[in-house]
């Protein structure tokens, strides 16, 4: 009778600790879940994010679209235009058809997301814009407008901005060529 | 008595599995917190090397730089280069002896490095080519 109810007891002590232990640990977890979630989603959106830059990017200095005179086109969106590329070969900007992209971006909403999807940006939360700049620092080329107007410069420079910046010869002259695109 | 015994060694090995846990759940939160991925910041160190030697080739600044033997233009724009980023520029001849070496100053690699060699060639005065190698180098800070 003894023996048992020692049994007993001793069963009930640990499984009490073993209870306490498991609602210790799953606390842990529940407190600690979103917390990893969280950061796995911001990480993966930011990755998403630079990819999407590193790409347009990459699309801009390397190639010179397609089809490869698409800056003379009189209608330019995704019906007559596959890619927007703005060098005569890689890196060598080529003047006319970096003016027809900066003035094309720039001059309405519409315009602005054809551009933007022709660069591959396809999300439509993302905002790009675009700059060439010489050395020294003055500006030769830019696209600074966003449908929502909401730009500037102060907001675009946050680090939820993936700038990529390159160079590329304009003219023979390096300049400096930047992409910011971000989440609005 | 001996019951006892084996309730409390059981107890300590639970409290030894609690705890493991515990360091676990702590070491996968520190590492996701302190994550960050490097393909893209790779390949934008590996971009800026081959922008660099791609204009410098194309608008002959190489080639003037090994005729004159100047290297501060190279330098000017490899200072130009984000801020983030340290990059040296090495030019070698066909047997393999530095000629130029440009460098950003003050600058110390703490994160991961890209590497690019170029060859290009340069018309001599009697109508024959000398080759000569670009080696670029570039890593974070």
């Amino acid at each position: 009778m003894v023996n048992r109810m020692k049994k007993a007891q001793l069963f009930s002590n640990d499984i009490i600790f073993a209870i306490l232990l498991v609602l210790f640990t799953f606390t842990l977890w529940l407190t600690l879940r979103e917390r990893v979630l969280n950061i796995i989603t911001t990480s993966d959106d930011r990755r998403q994010l630079d990819e999407a830059a590193s790409s347009a990017m990459s699309q801009l200095l390397e190639s010179s679209g397609v089809p490869s005179n698409w800056d003379r086109l009189s209608t330019i969106d995704d019906t007559t235009v596959s890619s927007i590329g703005i060098v005569s070969d890689r890196n060598n900007l080529d003047s006319g058809k970096t003016s027809v992209f900066v003035s094309t971006a720039s001059s309405d909403d519409t315009n602005y997301t054809i551009t933007k999807q022709l660069l591959g940006l396809n999300r439509e939360s993302y905002k790009f814009n675009f700059t060439v700049s010489s050395l020294s620092g003055n500006t030769i080329y830019s696209i600074n407008y966003t449908p929502s107007g909401d730009y500037n410069a102060s907001y675009a420079a946050t680090n939820t901005t993936a700038f990529v910046e390159r160079f590329a010869l304009l003219n023979n002259s390096l300049v400096k060529v930047t992409l910011g695109v971000w989440i609005e | 008595m001996f019951g006892l015994s084996k309730a409390f060694i059981f107890t300590l090995d639970a409290i030894i599995a609690i705890v493991l846990c515990t360091i676990l759940f702590f070491l996968a939160y520190s590492i996701l917190a302190s994550f960050q991925y490097s393909t893209v910041r790779e390949i934008s160190l590996f971009d800026a090397c081959a922008d660099v030697l791609t204009s410098l080739e194309k608008n002959n600044t190489l080639r003037d730089a090994v005729y004159y033997s100047r290297n501060s233009e190279i330098r000017t724009i490899l200072t130009n280069i984000s801020s983030n980023i340290c990059s040296d520029l090495v030019i070698y001849s066909s047997s393999n002896q530095p000629l130029l070496i440009a460098q950003r100053a003050d600058c110390n690699c703490t994160g991961s490095r890209s590497l690019l060699v170029r060859s290009f060639v340069i018309p001599n005065d009697n109508g024959t080519l000398s080759a000569y190698f670009a080696k670029m180098e570039a890593c974070y800070k």
